[in-house]
């Protein structure tokens, strides 16, 4: 285990994209370091346990916005008052299913949303993503 | 006795008295003969003294009258220059020093008027004249005089100064122009009056005509000639005037015109006034009068004049409305028109003077009643405050009100419905992008990680994952045709409906996990028990509140469900209250009614079952909203009739159509 190896979590309640995205960082030896998380509660709670532990806290989270119970928007609203106390910066890379304009523009929008990510996402995609984000 | 009658006639002629003095003293000065005894008489008749000053001997001799005039005796008082002077009051002794050396210098007759200060105080007036009596060396060697008391004169003299004074005051301080004329029209006075109204000074005006004031060609002179003859017979006259001021102004004045006496003459007193805006307002009034009566009979509305009440004029238009013929109301009390229960409310308006339009009941001759919008203003009539007020029968703008009314609440609840119309199709566009394309980009993918996979085992998986997928699109299309079943199928067959009939009949679908919670359900139907609407919609409702209560209850409680209905402004409302898990609102209230949106880690958590009812309850244009507590639990209301409008409308469609 490499010491830079980048922390991934995936926040989505969408079992196929925690799959394919699993083995697709998996395949391309990106990091061996992955956090899944069904919803935005889940993912919060985590954050809050381990605030102050930079070695656990994930590098990039990508982003569902469409979940039961804690969705990608009230994550996003928790985890701005959040992150000033979290040990590590974490790159939010929004990742949805909607083309919706108004879903797009609220992401932009969002100063801690790095990229807006439109669903189906594919390998090539998503490994140059992660290359370009540990680089 | 004969003396004395000389000199009371000679006597208002004082000037010419002084010379008959003293010239026959000059002519033989010291003779003492009978004519000079003679003259003496006179004098003391006429109360005129003689007195001799011998300049040499410095001799003062004063005869009797002298002595009276300043007030001594010859036994008390020994006249000589130094007493003299003390008799001289103070403020005249230079006066008369002065006349003296005149006299001395130029050999003339002087001629002074000073006052006297007698022993005990008393002031007198006294004209005293001198001359002086020369030798051949030219050497002035007695100067004698005259002496005479004319305080009398004086006072009358000063009274008249006074009189004519404040006459002259009187004259200027009027503000009408006054005007003495001769009897040939030229001007003799003119007061500051005057001299205002036309910008001249008095010495521009005095000796000119009143041709020189009038404006040309608008005057005619015959006219004003014939009616000062008139004036001058005796008769006073009044003419109007055009007359021009110094700048060129034109105005048109009232002048009335009198014959007077001025020092004796007969003359004419003209007053003038300028009547310009009078006349403006005379012919504004006449107009506006004019205007009043046109516009008065050309209302629609009942027009009358009124005092407190009492018609004294109206038009045609307030027997229309009211049913009364002019002659009928001209006279009579105009609170009659009015209902009962509104004249005081009237009264108070007339008193008050109010000039807003308001509303009252109007009475008709036959007693019918109209909605009356009543309008009046005071006005200044032939001395006194008087009232016009307006009538309009508003039964018609009443009604058109009233469907205004209606038709402006139509078009807000038209307006809320397309609101939430747009709502919903912005929800649509949620659905389709989130709950449609998710499965779909799915699918997708796992066909080309399916592809691209060299594992048997791998291979398995993906396409397990794929049939779920497809499964997912598929129930999520069928929902959303369901739901657009829903919002299409308004004309739903509706019937009347028992809420109790249809919460056994759910009860009894859901009988094995009421019993596997032990939960208690109660209902009270009493206030609103039937409703018409869709079977299968309402069945869902319940079903739906129901399982929801069902399926989130709180472990710690035993769960109590209450289903009660109540009617609150002509809705019909219902009531799903239970003691379970309850939903944080504040954080998730914004999605309790979307779809596929589950609050709770619960294995039966579908999300679908709010969503679908939200939108049966809507497309009948009602409403569903929630209270919710965590740890309490959460209360459901459904408000079935909120937009009556869906409803109505439709009804009127199908039976139209």
């Amino acid at each position: 285990m490499q010491p830079k190896t980048p922390i991934i979590a995936l926040v989505d309640d969408d079992k196929v994209f925690q799959l394919t995205t699993l083995r697709t960082i998996q395949a391309a030896n990106l990091t061996d370091r992955i956090l899944q998380f069904e919803n935005g509660e889940e993912a919060l709670s985590f954050l809050r346990l381990h605030a102050t532990e930079s070695d656990n806290l994930p590098d990039y989270i990508f982003l569902d916005i469409n979940m039961p119970f804690v969705d990608g928007w009230m994550f996003l609203d928790d985890f701005a008052t959040l992150k000033m106390g979290l040990k590590k910066d974490i790159s939010i890379y929004m990742v949805s299913s909607s083309i919706d304009p108004r879903d797009v523009n609220r992401a932009k929008g969002n100063k801690n949303v790095s990229e807006y990510i439109i669903k189906p996402v594919s390998r090539e995609k998503l490994i140059q993503l992660l290359k370009r984000a540990a680089a | 006795m004969i003396p004395k009658k000389r000199a009371v006639k000679k006597r208002p002629q004082k000037k010419s008295k002084s010379k008959t003095v003293v010239k026959p003293l000059k002519n033989s000065p010291e003779k003492a003969s009978d004519r000079q005894h003679h003259i003496d008489m006179a004098l003391e008749a006429a109360q005129v003294g003689i007195w001799e000053w011998f300049i040499k001997t410095d001799k003062v001799r004063w005869s009797k009258i002298v002595y009276q005039i300043f007030g001594v005796t010859k036994k008390d008082f020994k006249v000589d220059i130094t007493s003299y002077r003390t008799l001289v009051h103070p403020d005249d002794q230079e006066n008369l020093a002065f006349a003296i050396q005149q006299t001395m210098a130029n050999k003339k007759i002087y001629y002074v008027q000073h006052r006297a200060i007698w022993p005990d105080g008393t002031i007198k007036w006294i004209e005293a004249s001198g001359n002086g009596i020369w030798n051949k060396q030219g050497e002035m060697i007695k100067l004698t005089g005259t002496a005479q008391d004319i305080t009398e004169r004086k006072k009358a003299e000063n009274h008249f100064l006074e009189s004519e004074q404040s006459y002259k005051t009187l004259f200027n301080s009027v503000e009408e122009a006054i005007y003495i004329q001769d009897r040939d029209g030229i001007f003799m006075d003119v007061n500051d009056g005057a001299c205002k109204m036309y910008g001249y000074n008095r010495s521009e005006l005095i000796g000119r005509t009143p041709a020189f004031l009038s404006a040309e060609g608008k005057n005619d002179f015959n006219l004003v000639g014939d009616k000062i003859k008139m004036a001058l017979s005796g008769t006073p006259q009044t003419l109007e005037f055009w007359a021009r001021r110094k700048n060129g102004e034109e105005f048109l004045k009232e002048v009335r015109v009198t014959k007077g006496f001025y020092f004796g003459e007969e003359i004419l007193i003209s007053t003038a006034r300028d009547i310009t805006e009078r006349k403006n307002i005379e012919e504004e009034l006449r107009e506006s009068e004019q205007r009043f009566r046109t516009l008065q009979q050309a209302s629609f509305g009942g027009i009358g004049i009124h005092d407190k009440g009492k018609i004294m004029d109206c038009n045609q238009g307030l027997s229309d409305i009211t049913g009364y013929s002019r002659d009928e109301l001209i006279g009579s009390d105009g609170m009659r028109l009015v209902a009962q229960e509104w004249r005081e409310h009237a009264m108070e308006k007339i008193l008050s003077g109010a000039e807003k339009p308001y509303d009252v009941e109007g009475v008709r001759k036959d007693g019918s009643r109209y909605s009356l919008e009543v309008q009046a203003k005071n006005i200044p009539y032939q001395g006194k405050m008087i009232r016009v007020t307006e009538f309009r029968d508003i039964t018609e703008r009443k009604i058109n009100e009233a469907k205004i009314m209606e038709q402006n609440s139509r078009l807000l609840s038209v307006a809320e419905d397309l609101k939430r119309k747009n709502e919903q199709l912005e929800e649509f566009t949620q659905i389709v992008s989130h709950n449609l394309r998710s499965p779909v980009g799915n699918i997708l993918t796992l066909i080309n990680f399916f592809e691209t996979s060299e594992k048997a085992e791998e291979k398995a998986e993906y396409l397990s994952l794929l049939k779920e997928s497809g499964n997912t699109t598929q129930q999520t299309l069928n929902e959303l045709n369901e739901v657009l079943k829903i919002k299409q199928n308004k004309k739903i067959p509706r019937q009347e409906l028992h809420f109790d009939r249809v919460l056994q009949q759910v009860k009894s679908m859901l009988s094995a996990k009421i019993t596997e919670v032990s939960a208690t359900i109660e209902s009270d139907f009493s206030q609103a028990p039937s409703i018409l609407y869709p079977n299968i919609y309402l069945e869902s409702i319940f079903l739906n509140l129901l399982s929801n209560s069902l399926k989130y209850v709180d472990s710690d409680r035993k769960p109590e469900i209450v289903f009660k209905t109540f009617q609150s402004n002509s809705n019909i409302i219902l009531e799903a209250r239970d003691n379970g898990l309850g939903i944080n609102l504040e954080r998730y209230g914004h999605q309790v009614f979307k779809l596929h949106k589950t609050f709770h880690k619960h294995p039966e958590s579908r999300g679908i079952g709010l969503f679908m009812i939200k939108n049966q309850i809507e497309a009948l244009g009602g409403e569903i909203s929630i209270v919710s507590q965590v740890d309490k639990g959460t209360t459901i209301f459904v408000n079935f009739t909120k937009y009556n409008f869906d409803a109505a409308e439709d009804s009127d469609n199908s039976a139209g159509g």
